[in-house]
């Protein structure tokens, strides 16, 4: 396979802030009494292995704190790891919090050259596409302002794009992947849209399990550091959402009469209007009213937090069960 | 998202964000950066460089309205010679200091930046002893420069100047990247650092003559990085003889030294530099 990103065995340790004194004063008086601390060291990732192949479609998920966000900067290249090896192939553009090394006080032309240059392009290069950024962000009548006039949503649209002007090799996205307005918004979707089709290899940290599983071929489930699953998008994110909400996931229509040991689907009642939550559409509740839940926070609200109580149920288990279906679309509550 | 696929966009591809970081990207993110402060400070002015003048001129005017008279008798007799040498000294010495105060919080400062993009940490020290370096070589050193060439009418002189002047700025990049990473450690240097400047100032003989030292003293002023490159550049722009080649050779020797100390001490220090941003 042609890989475009290899991790062989990357663990990365780093040193904890608040361990650290961050003032001489206080350091050299607190060495005079005897109480020097050593320096304190963290582990945030620990032996990560992984191959990304070009074109992939490659998704990350995980809780907050687990170490997403640390991985994709030593992807980019960011941080460096403390053992093991990083490997990447072809120009990366990662779009995390995009804009944040503009220059207020600077035109919005300026910043397009500086804050190109800052991304990777050359000079030149970014020279010559001022006005293709300028275009796409809609930006023409503010050209010669000074970025601080600018409201904040100009501001994201802008640097929206100057990191997505030229195709990357490999694209970085860190729930970033639309800003601005509605019509703007339509407009970044396109242009990764480009992205997607294209063979740009693609790597997403998103809490949206809808979009990793729809969007992606391939999924890691980062744990505390080490990658805890690796796998088909879909069967990562069901695992991954089975582990967060202690639920079941269920994508067969026997398996779920089975569960929920109903002798017809008819039994169901059905709650809520929406069927949406994370992909997996509705929730089966075993309380012996047998009811589909779409809202999360009803059941957390009524205790629902383990595998016996909680079945979460695919859309399409839902659609193979026309008695289920009828009661859906026909929805109130119970 | 929305997949809407618009077939035909064609995508240009070239990108110089490489794996690796060739000198020519570093060179145009130092040029970049050090462009933009020049920018934001002078909002385009060409002018407004030589504002960097202003600051040494008024400082020697008013130290020649107070010590002039008192001390002309070690700058033979003449007020305006004393003027002079206390304007070289000044320039030079404020180019050091704002340089170096102005590297110090450079690396704190773009921390979310280096958090966002991969850049090598030392661009921001480095560009900003560019940008302050640019301004020199445009205002200080062309006055320098008429200074010697009224003096000496020689231009051996003109082209010595550059020793003595490559060899403060390796100085000065030497401290930048120092204080630079100094200050990622110890939020407080700031304050040390100032008061560091000030003792560097009273300590180099500016606006005294050397003679005024104590003779058991003046072999410590020896270490003082600046002094040998202030003393070579008053050798060749007001002596109006030829320039010492002993002060060239020193000036430049520790320059290099300092160079290459400034250069080691930020590159073991730099590697935990990411965890403290």
């Amino acid at each position: 396979m042609n890989a475009k990103i290899a991790l062989d065995g990357v663990s990365l340790w780093r040193r904890t802030q608040e361990e650290y004194l961050y003032d001489l004063k206080r350091l050299l008086l607190r060495a005079l009494e005897g109480k020097h601390r050593k320096s304190h060291r963290r582990r945030v990732l620990h032996d990560v292995s992984l191959t990304v192949g070009a074109g992939e479609k490659l998704g990350i998920v995980g809780a907050n704190g687990s170490g997403k966000s640390t991985l994709l900067k030593v992807i980019c290249g960011i941080l460096r790891p403390t053992a093991g090896r990083v490997h990447v192939h072809g120009t990366i553009a990662p779009l995390i919090e995009l804009g944040a090394g503009f220059d207020a006080e600077l035109s919005v032309v300026a910043n397009i050259t500086y804050y190109g240059v800052l991304l990777g392009y050359s000079r030149a290069a970014i020279e010559s596409r001022v006005k293709a950024i300028l275009d796409f962000a809609e930006l023409h009548d503010h050209a010669s302002e000074p970025l601080k006039t600018l409201s904040s949503g100009m501001n994201a649209r802008l640097g929206f794009a100057i990191a997505t002007e030229t195709r990357p090799d490999i694209l970085i996205l860190d729930e970033v992947l639309s800003v601005g307005d509605e019509s703007f918004r339509q407009k970044c979707a396109e242009r990764i849209a480009t992205f997607w089709d294209a063979d740009s290899t693609i790597i997403a940290v998103s809490h949206d399990l809808n979009f990793i599983r729809s969007q992606c071929t391939r999924a890691i489930w980062i744990d505390g550091g080490c990658v805890r699953m690796d796998g088909p998008a879909r069967e990562v994110a069901d695992h991954y959402l089975e582990s967060v909400l202690m639920v079941h996931v269920i994508r067969d229509r026997d398996s779920l009469l089975r569960r929920a040991s109903l002798r017809s689907p008819a039994e169901l009642l059905v709650r809520g209007h929406g069927l949406d939550y994370e992909g997996t559409k509705v929730f089966l509740v075993r309380d012996g009213r047998r009811r589909w839940i779409t809202d999360p926070t009803w059941l957390t609200a009524h205790g629902y937090r383990s595998p016996q109580d909680v079945e979460i149920v695919d859309d399409a288990v839902i659609r193979a069960i026309p008695e289920a279906e009828a009661v859906v679309s026909g929805s109130t509550s119970t | 998202m929305e997949r809407i696929s618009t077939a035909g966009t064609a995508w240009s591809f070239p990108r110089s964000a490489r794996g690796r970081l060739g000198f020519r990207r570093y060179a145009e993110v130092v040029e970049t950066l050090a462009r933009r402060s020049l920018k934001t400070k002078y909002r385009g002015s060409v002018l407004g460089i030589y504002w960097s003048l202003s600051n040494p001129i008024v400082m020697t005017l008013v130290y020649s309205a107070i010590f002039g008279s008192a001390f002309a008798a070690s700058y033979k007799n003449s007020i305006f010679l004393y003027a002079l040498s206390c304007f070289c000294g000044l320039a030079l010495m404020n180019f050091f200091l704002q340089s170096s105060s102005q590297a110090l919080p450079s690396i704190v400062g773009n921390g979310a930046l280096l958090n966002k993009i991969r850049l090598p940490v030392s661009v921001f020290p480095v560009s900003t002893i560019a940008a302050n370096t640019f301004q020199l070589l445009i205002g200080v050193v062309p006055f320098l420069a008429i200074i010697t060439l009224a003096s000496s009418k020689s231009l051996l002189n003109v082209v010595a100047l550059v020793i003595p002047v490559v060899s403060l700025i390796m100085v000065t990049a030497a401290f930048g990247l120092i204080t630079s990473a100094l200050y990622v450690y110890f939020r407080d240097f700031q304050y040390i650092y100032e008061l560091f400047g000030f003792m560097l100032f009273l300590t180099t003989p500016i606006f005294y003559p050397i003679e005024l030292v104590p003779a058991q003293i003046r072999p410590f002023m020896v270490v003082n990085p600046l002094a040998a490159m202030i003393s070579s550049v008053r050798d060749i722009a007001l002596s109006g003889g030829p320039p010492h080649l002993s002060l060239l050779v020193f000036s430049f020797a520790s320059g290099l030294a300092s160079l290459l100390v400034g250069v080691a001490i930020f590159l073991c220090v730099k590697g935990d530099f990411m965890d403290l941003l």
